[in-house]
């Protein structure tokens, strides 16, 4: 066997274990378990709450092409200025689980969305994992608005997609 | 300068110096003015379990929060993994002497006491902390968060 041959069997053998090694799953970077958590959690979530999601290209294309939608943030204020909020957002903070929400928190958020249930609301917060967006949204749809979205991915999808956040 | 001295200085100075630079105490709070779990503000503990409940963990924009679900507390950490933010919904715990289950009517008059200042409704400061007080439709308190307030607000 001459060089040439020895060197395209190790080349071509080396490639197929790379092949091999290289991760596999929803995300190239991996984290498989993380995401299949968030998933449940977002399917049921959307189940009980009985409202639409929007993905990221989606909201995108709404908010390029100036579509009549109320965007609220459903993060705490602090957050909203150190991270910045999506373009046209307003703020209603959210907690994190049912068991925080007062009062209050609900009186803000009608207020927020105001006396048109026909109207398109989406609510968002920081990721697939972040639940204060569910609580939001649920909330709009028991008090009657017909057209509420979650964006669930946040600000987190918005700005992995090198989509701007503004401060 | 003999060399003891010379290594004495040079061993001294960078811990002086880190000292210095070290960012302040995150919390200036006095013995009993906090009462959960002995858990404080800035700490670095890694709380994996506090009176035999154990913590599950839930990612944050800041870093992660710690639920001790049976305690009804939750620990945030920050990226620097030193806790940032304690919430509890804990009648056996108290801040500044208020605890859940009080009503909000006294719970107020006793932050204010305390050097508390009301901003937006339900949110107090006082030295760098926020403290966020949970009032159900009841008018009670059901639950308190303390937290370092954004220096930037």
């Amino acid at each position: 066997m001459n060089m040439l041959k020895v060197t395209i069997i190790f080349s071509l053998f080396a490639l197929s274990l790379s092949g091999c090694a290289a991760k596999i799953g929803t995300s190239p970077q991996g984290l498989e378990l993380p995401i299949e958590k968030a998933a449940l959690k977002l399917g049921a979530d959307v189940q009980a709450g009985g409202y639409k999601v929007v993905t990221t290209d989606e909201l995108k294309k709404w908010l390029d092409e100036k579509k009549s939608v109320l965007v609220v943030s459903s993060l705490p204020v602090e957050d909203d200025k150190a991270f910045g909020i999506l373009p046209g957002a307003v703020n209603s903070p959210m907690p994190k689980t049912e068991k925080d929400l007062t009062p209050a928190d609900a009186e803000r958020l009608l207020k927020v969305a105001g006396n048109d249930k026909e109207r398109v609301v989406v609510v968002y917060c920081g990721f697939v994992a972040c639940r204060r967006s569910h609580i939001a949204a649920k909330l709009l749809v028991d008090n009657g608005f017909k057209n509420v979205y979650r964006y669930p991915a946040g600000i987190a999808g918005w700005g992995e997609a090198g989509y701007p956040l503004v401060k | 300068m003999d060399m003891g001295r010379w290594y004495f200085t040079w061993l001294l100075l960078p811990l002086l110096l880190a000292g210095c630079l070290a960012s302040p105490a995150r919390s200036s709070l006095a013995p009993g003015q906090l009462d959960v779990y002995d858990v404080t503000l800035g700490s670095s503990t890694d709380y994996q379990e506090i009176r035999g409940v154990r913590g599950t963990d839930e990612p944050c924009l800041r870093g992660y929060e710690r639920s001790f679900a049976e305690l009804d507390i939750v620990l945030g950490y920050g990226r620097d993994r030193k806790i940032r933010k304690i919430t509890t919904r804990n009648p056996q715990n108290s801040m500044f002497d208020v605890h859940p289950g009080d009503s909000a009517a006294s719970a107020v008059a006793r932050l204010r006491g305390a050097g508390f200042v009301e901003g937006d409704p339900s949110r107090f400061r006082k030295e760098g902390l926020l403290l966020t007080i949970l009032v159900d439709g009841t008018g009670r308190l059901f639950g308190m968060t303390l937290e370092e307030a954004d220096p930037t607000d």
